[in-house]
């Protein structure tokens, strides 16, 4: 016998277009009638009493070409001296055939023991099929088989198969396995096919898929799907055992090209050939995961196991014709009713959603039979917009409703742009799930996300357009192409039918147009350039559409698999979107339309003050009298801290968090007296730099001054932040919350304040500084109140500055030795623009960095009686590059040009002089 | 034979990529990292709520090259990686003992 020569004939037979069962079939007969050959050469005087038996696929008559074959050779106990050389006889040539054999040799009794202990052995009996031998022993077998674990243990039998088959789900449903999707033991494999014959064949003693049907558990179209399905699987398991060629039944990526090409798959609009061929297996095993569940859950009703364990809710009619009965969800009314009320098709998992109960399995074959009632009319109708959104917004949605309505085909119905990318594989590594899989897993994923970080999502306007969008987002691909631009195309369709406003659709549209963007680039793009994030703010235009492309794009990373989201990417995401956000921010320095937003940045400054205030409030009940006393006039309590709270720009506000406002306040109102006459610093270590709170009078040239003494001081400024708090009133009035227009009008006068305008009670300068020492020095080895003293002393004009720092720059430049011509080989250039900031003039100062350049170029701005209300300073090698934002001393943009040209050439002389 | 660390910055990747494939460097290993050096976390506002961003996201690159190529992996990686800006990142080069290439075999020099 040559078996392998044989096999060689069976690629033969492939190739003539003998394919599917009957293949597996012609493989198990060659493999009969060699074991019954040698089965009778060995054993001619002894077939009385031994018993050749074939078990599991084996025994089914469905043998793939790499399969173990599994035998059993049954025996009567006082054989026990021959059985060994007849168990050779049998197994030595299948063994030298190159055959995986499975092999028992066993008396009755020893079987019988065996299947107790080991529920597969248990299992593969049932497919126990007589080859050789003895017939009386094998017929002895089974009817004590039958007796003791079918008669006797049907409850238990089917106990085990389900929680082998959770197992089986839970181990191969990981995310490689999307992928790659295991054909035997995977979701909707062949596992699932026989899980659910044996258990059909055990509880129900139904032996065939067609007394499956008759006995009214599966419909004809069930039958119908699952037996196409079952049959392209074996032509796949069958064709990817001879391409591995050995025993392997997970379709690999390099497997999944060839299969491709071999079953002839053609490329489509955009799709490769592997992919639709991949679509299509996604199909059949989808087709017997659902079909396999529903006969699983009717097996439960039966056996009464779903209740088992499962929190019970309380029977109740929900509304008409939809009941909650047993823990499941029941369509009780009329197939005329339904026609009358297809909306009820949407309310039932509305329902499911709300209650957090699943579908009843005959409810679930309701819903599919009924699609067809999802007209034209229902596409459009509010009656089945409104649950849809409802359902979509609802927190307590699962995964799994969702799931159930993309399987029954009811979303496909509703929105049909998502038939076209149904069970859709994208042939790469990185997208774990198939298209329609993945939206669902990135609605999914929002609302995980929304619950984790909420800041975010609050200040998103219309949720159900983000969640839509997360439902939708890729409906583009698969026709080649962008499938975003595609996608945003599709989505206005949709959204009309959903009754969105135009300006709801435009939004989607957005959203759906650049749910890439914002990974795209965060990953590539410099996030530290500030015109590329100008850029992306105007890309992306507000701070809703911001906020809700930041967690679309987490959402959407997340839902694509493993390899397309990491803390790290999600580290890098954050920051573009905290990056951007500034700029889209209404009330901050680069407001976009200052007009629209003032409303919103006066809600949003308002919740931080009661916030604030808050907090001041708790300290003032810890503090008790304290902070009574020291405040500057004796009056304690929530009043107080109303009234100063609310004269708080709204800028200033949006800048800090509330207990850094809180902290700044105490400060404030613990030296009230002291700030009358002097200026006083407050440093904190923050890791290796430190940021100084320095808090003074407000006057001219305050900012200059600064500068100078801490350059004297070795401290070089990385940023700076200045605000101005008015003065007068502020502190004694106790009217309510927000006295006058916040953020504009509260922002005038910063630096140098006009001196008329603040005559009883100057209003306090509130800077905050991040510096970095240049020396080395350590926070604890500073002299703060050395830095504070000569603060003062140049504050009250009695220390000149100038001369201290030029001193300095001299003493440093003999000490380093730095050669002239590389500091004058510094191109200084001084940018005077009007279109960066609606509200400010930007002033960009690129100068060498020497010590005290700062100093100069805000005493000449001084001189120049411009106001700075921001600072950014950026230090590159040996240059230093400053961004002031600035009003002119009456408080408006600088646009006359020869006043812009002088204040540019007062710059240009400063940076320069020194040298 | 020496190892070439860098750590740089992520979007600077694909120009380091290009540039180390101009001068015949075809194979390296890439892994997405997270430190802090000089360019130190910080803390970020939004609508008052706080984020900390206390390790900056990096990538690094490690190439193993014949002691003769090191200085002009390392300057290649350099051009290209610079920004001007801080967290730019590193570069190491260490002295390596011994290579295997598993499949064949082959050690050392063959084995690059």
């Amino acid at each position: 016998m040559h078996l392998r020569a044989q096999r060689g004939a069976l690629e033969k037979l492939w190739q003539q277009g003998l394919s599917g069962q009957a293949l597996l079939a012609e493989q198990s007969r060659l493999v009969d009638v060699f074991i019954r050959q040698h089965f009778q050469n060995a054993t001619s005087e002894l077939t009385c009493s031994i018993a050749l038996v074939a078990l599991g696929g084996y025994g089914r008559q469905e043998l793939f070409p790499y399969s173990d074959i599994d035998l059993l050779i049954l025996y009567q106990p006082e054989q026990q001296a021959e059985i060994k050389q007849v168990a050779e006889a049998i197994l030595y040539p299948l063994w030298d055939a190159g055959l995986e054999v499975g092999h028992a040799v066993r008396t009755i009794e020893e079987s019988m023991e065996h299947a107790g202990q080991e529920f597969f052995f248990q299992v593969a009996m049932l497919d126990a099929r007589f080859l050789a031998g003895s017939q009386e022993l094998f017929d002895d077998l089974l009817v004590r088989y039958r007796l003791r674990f079918i008669e006797g243990g049907r409850d238990e039998f089917v106990r085990s198969m389900k929680a082998f088959r959770a197992v089986r789900r839970k181990r191969f449903g990981s995310h490689s396995y999307l992928l790659e999707p295991h054909i035997k033991e995977g979701k909707g494999g062949m596992r699932d096919i026989q899980a659910m014959l044996w258990t059909a064949k055990v509880v129900f003693g139904l032996d065939s898929l067609q007394n499956i049907v008759e006995a009214g558990v599966l419909l004809e179209e069930e039958r119908e799907a699952f037996s196409g399905s079952w049959n392209e699987l074996v032509k796949i398991r069958n064709r990817l055992h001879y391409i591995s060629g050995r025993k392997n039944d997970q379709l690999y990526f390099e497997h999944q090209e060839e299969l491709a090409r071999v079953f002839g798959y053609k490329t489509g609009t955009g799709i490769l050939p592997v992919e639709n061929f991949m679509r299509e297996t996604h199909g059949h095993l989808q087709t017997i995961a659902v079909i396999t569940d529903l006969f699983f859950e009717h097996v439960d009703e039966v056996f009464a196991l779903a209740v088992k364990g499962e929190r019970s809710v309380r029977d109740r009619i929900l509304e008409k014709g939809i009941e909650l009965r047993n823990n499941r969800l029941h369509l009780l009314v009329s197939p005329g009713e339904l026609a009358a009320r297809p909306y009820l098709l949407m309310r039932l998992f509305l329902a499911s959603a709300s209650t957090g109960t699943p579908v009843h399995h005959r409810t679930r074959k309701i819903v599919s039979a009924s699609l067809g009632l999802i007209d034209d009319k229902m596409l459009v109708s509010p009656r089945m917009s409104r649950p849809f959104f409802e359902l979509l917004l609802h927190p307590a949605t699962p995964l799994s409703v969702l799931e159930v309505m993309l399987e029954t085909g009811l979303l496909a119905a509703y929105i049909p742009e998502l038939e076209r990318i149904s069970t859709l594989v994208q042939h790469d590594i990185y997208h774990i799930y198939t298209v329609d899989r993945h939206l669902l897993q990135t609605v999914a994923e929002l609302r995980l996300i929304v619950e984790q970080d909420a800041t975010v999502y609050l200040s998103v306007s219309s949720p159900h357009i983000l969640y839509l969008a997360a439902l939708l987002h890729d409906i583009g691909k698969g026709s080649g192409g962008n499938h975003s631009l595609i996608g945003a195309e599709m989505v206005g369709a949709v959204g009309a039918r959903l009754g969105l406003e135009p300006a709801e659709r435009d939004c989607l549209a957005f959203l759906v147009r650049n749910h890439l963007f914002m990974p795209d680039n965060a990953l590539r793009r410099d996030l530290n350039d500030e015109s590329f994030i100008r850029r992306c703010s105007e890309t992306i235009g507000d701070s809703d559409r911001l906020a809700m492309l930041y967690l679309l794009s987490i959402a959407d990373s997340r839902a694509t698999g493993p390899s397309a989201w990491s803390e790290w990417k999600g580290a890098l995401l954050q920051e573009m979107f905290l990056k951007i956000s500034p700029y889209l921010e209404p009330g901050q320095i680069v407001a976009v339309h200052p007009d629209a937003v003032r409303q919103q940045v006066e809600q949003g400054a308002d919740w931080l003050r009661r916030q604030v205030v808050l907090l001041l409030d708790a300290y003032a009940d810890e503090e008790g009298q304290d902070a009574a006393a020291a405040s500057p006039d004796g009056v304690a309590g929530p009043s107080l801290a109303v009234t100063d709270v609310g004269r708080l720009p709204a800028d200033y506000l949006l800048s800090f968090t509330p207990g850094v406002v809180a902290r700044h306040i105490r400060i404030c109102r613990q030296n009230y007296q002291i700030l009358q006459k002097k200026a006083l610093i407050f440093p904190r270590e923050l890791g290796q730099h430190w940021s100084l709170l320095i808090v003074a009078r407000d006057r001219s040239g305050l900012l200059a001054k600064i500068c100078g003494v801490l350059a004297l001081h070795n401290l070089s400024v990385l940023s700076a932040q200045i605000f101005t708090w008015e003065g007068g009133e502020a502190l004694t009035a106790r009217d309510g919350l927000n006295p006058r227009e916040p953020g504009v009008q509260a922002m005038d006068g910063s630096v140098s304040i006009a001196p008329e305008r603040e005559k009883e009670r100057p209003a306090l300068a509130v800077d905050v500084l991040e510096v970095r020492p240049l020396d080395g020095l350590s926070f604890l080895e500073m002299d703060w109140q050395a830095v504070n003293d000569e603060l003062d002393r140049a504050l009250n004009h009695r220390l000149g500055l100038e001369h201290w720092i030029f001193q300095k720059l001299a003493s440093i430049q003999e000490r380093r030795k730095l050669p002239e011509a590389m500091l004058l080989g510094q191109q200084s250039r001084v940018v005077i623009d009007n279109d960066i900031s609606d509200r400010y003039t930007v002033i960009e100062v690129h100068s060498a960095d020497r010590a005290g350049q700062l100093y100069h170029i805000t005493q000449t701005l001084a001189g120049f009686g411009v106001n700075i209300y921001r600072a950014f300073i950026a230090t590159e090698i040996h240059q230093l590059i400053d961004i002031f934002y600035v009003l002119d001393s009456k408080g408006r943009k600088i646009t006359d040009e020869s006043f812009a040209s002088e204040i540019r050439e007062g710059l240009l002389y400063a940076i320069g002089r020194a040298l | 034979m020496k190892k070439v660390e860098a750590i740089i910055k992520p979007f600077k990747l694909d120009d380091v990529k290009d540039a180390l494939n101009g001068i015949g460097i075809k194979g390296m290993t890439i892994s997405e990292v997270k430190g802090y050096g000089r360019q130190k976390g910080h803390t970020e506002i939004y609508r008052g709520a706080e984020y900390v961003v206390d390790f900056i996201p990096k990538i690094k690159i490690e190439i193993v090259v014949d002691a003769n190529r090191v200085d002009l992996v390392v300057d290649t990686i350099r051009d290209a990686a610079n920004s001007g800006t801080i967290g730019d990142g590193k570069i190491f080069v260490t002295p390596v003992e011994r290579i295997v290439r598993v499949r064949t075999g082959e050690e050392d020099h063959d084995a690059i």
